[in-house]
């Protein structure tokens, strides 16, 4: 119940601040950085981090078609914590090891080159997977079972893809 | 023998001591050293003395640093400044050997002199906000730029500074751009020109980061913003998107010109880009833009673009890439034939991360350069060298 309070609360107030300065996609309870990560540890899931870029075309892509999705909505509402990072933005926020950056200089830290860059992480923000650019709705199922399947601890993402049916 | 005695009379009458690169500070893994100064202004030489600011947490949380030298000097006295978490130090120089500071800290955006003893003289600017610019004009005196939360967004601000001796004093805040306004206004970088005060900015205006400019003639009005960034704007086919993006600027005057750089994301697939445009009206108009790193960086992302440049007219630009390995610092010179090629000086090049570089030259055409460096166990210094004119 806890949780649900904290998650239906940091959503609610996400949406009013995203909305006025970035492009999340809609209907998804994206957090701020930081927000997010005591979200995912309070609640031991998952992280989907959304790196995005104001005013980025891809991002509108992936928005408008593999989020519209609603089965890709129930996967990410109900069993991750949700993140989006303005690429460009001036915010800080703090990471898992204490160093307060700006948003943008999280892009120097994760190697970002595209957007949309999609970074999955554990409940205490450890990466597991970084993946850039445009993805369809089976790609996010297939991410999906390899971060909550718990593949990645005995594969790296592309031995996985690669044995997929 | 002869040359010996020649090279060792000049040696003698250099006034630059460029044999060793200086550790300002070090860190182990639990410290963090920012040089993220607005407009990447982090580092000046004022007469004979240098001055760099950054922040870092090894008291436990974000503090604002100064550290001052002579030149010739092998070491930085260093003073701490700021009240409480401190960030985004930016300065300038004065014209008498000290240095004009503008940060961020618990008590909104705060400005000081400082000299050869630390901060000699602060004064509040605002009680919130951040990404402040100073510059000092001869005549026009001194201008402080920073942005601030108004509403949804973040909007630009400048004041004059009154510098009297050792005191100094804000005078009325007024928004760069008159217009109320539509998206965020960030990072504005300053710099002072034959002419005036010329003032760069990223802005989203129009859905999507672009660089804008504007310029005051009398240290009071600004005059109407302009666009400087051609990154395209506008829809992707099919109807997607808004633009593509432009960030980070930094401006500098050299000679009677004035270059603004910043990392431009034109080229959507490989990173940012270090663009670079001129004015040789103050400010006023800016000439077509175009890349300023060479075309063995294409391929990947630049970082932290920074430009400095002299009286003389000499103009180097730094920024961090990745293209041999690992981050280095590269910088590049403008010649008379365009950009000369990127070159990394040794100590800011090879194993580990060498990055967020700051610069500034002299009126001798010694270039100053500060980085951060982080090894593969952790460690991290603040790192300073000069290098020679070409």
């Amino acid at each position: 119940m806890r949780g649900f309070l904290f998650s239906l609360i940091a959503g609610v107030a996400l949406v009013f601040s995203a909305a006025a300065r970035a492009d999340p996609p809609p209907g998804y309870a994206f957090l701020d950085h930081d927000a997010g990560l005591r979200q995912a540890k309070a609640e031991n899931k998952p992280v989907l981090l959304y790196f995005g870029r104001y005013g980025c075309a891809w991002c509108d892509q992936v928005n408008r078609t593999t989020f519209a999705d609603a089965e890709i909505r129930r996967i990410f509402s109900e069993h991750y914590a949700l993140i989006y990072v303005d690429a460009e933005g001036g915010r800080r926020i703090r990471l898992p090891g204490g160093e307060r950056v700006s948003e943008a200089e999280l892009g120097v830290r994760l190697g970002a080159y595209a957007t949309p860059l999609f970074v999955f992480m554990s409940p205490e923000g450890k990466v597991i997977a970084r993946i850039p650019g445009y993805k369809t709705v089976r790609d996010f199922q297939d991410y999906d079972r390899y971060v909550r399947g718990g593949h990645h601890r005995t594969q790296s993402l592309l031995e996985f893809l690669g044995g997929r049916p | 023998m002869r040359h010996a005695l020649l090279a060792g009379l000049l040696a003698c009458a250099s006034p630059i001591v460029t044999a060793a690169t200086l550790d300002v500070m070090a860190g182990d893994a639990a410290v963090f050293i920012h040089l993220e100064a607005s407009g990447r202004a982090s580092l000046a030489v004022s007469d004979d003395r240098v001055g760099l600011v950054w922040e870092d947490n090894r008291s436990g949380a974000p503090r604002c640093h100064l550290g001052v030298k002579p030149r010739a000097e092998p070491s930085f006295r260093v003073f701490p400044f700021g009240r409480g978490e401190c960030f985004e130090p930016a300065l300038s120089p004065l014209p008498d050997g000290r240095f004009l500071l503008i940060w961020e800290d618990e008590a909104g955006v705060g400005v000081g002199i400082a000299g050869a003893d630390g901060v000699l003289a602060s004064a509040a600017l605002a009680p919130a906000g951040g990404q402040g610019a100073v510059a000092h004009h001869p005549s026009l005196g001194a201008m402080a730029v920073w942005t601030a939360p108004e509403g949804r967004w973040r909007r630009l601000w400048s004041a004059p500074l009154r510098i009297d001796g050792g005191t100094l004093s804000p005078g009325p805040a007024r928004p760069v751009d008159a217009a109320a306004p539509r998206d965020d206004q960030a990072f504005p970088a300053l710099a002072a020109t034959a002419d005036g005060l010329a003032l760069v900015w990223e802005d989203r205006r129009l859905g999507h980061t672009v660089i804008f400019a504007s310029h005051s003639r009398d240290g009071q009005a600004w005059a109407p913003p302009r666009r400087v960034s051609a990154n395209p704007s506008g829809q992707a086919a099919p109807g997607l998107g808004r633009g593509t993006g432009a960030m980070r600027p930094a401006l500098a005057a050299f000679g009677a010109r004035l270059a603004a750089v910043w990392l431009d994301k034109r080229d959507f697939l490989s990173g940012y880009d270090v663009y670079a445009a001129f004015s040789d009206d103050g400010g006023a108009s800016y000439g077509k833009d175009g890349k300023a790193q060479d075309s063995f960086g294409d391929a990947i992302a630049q970082w932290h673009a920074a430009v400095a440049g002299n009286r003389r007219g000499d103009l180097v630009v730094a920024f961090d890439d990745e293209r041999d390995g690992s981050a280095d610092v590269w910088l590049t010179r403008r010649t008379a034939a365009g950009w000369g090629g990127d070159f990394s000086p040794a100590d800011a090049s090879g194993p580990g991360r060498q990055g967020d570089p700051a610069i500034a030259v002299d009126d001798t055409g010694f270039l100053h350069l500060a980085w951060v460096e982080r090894d593969a166990a952790g460690a991290t210094r603040l790192r300073y060298m000069v290098l020679p004119p070409p």
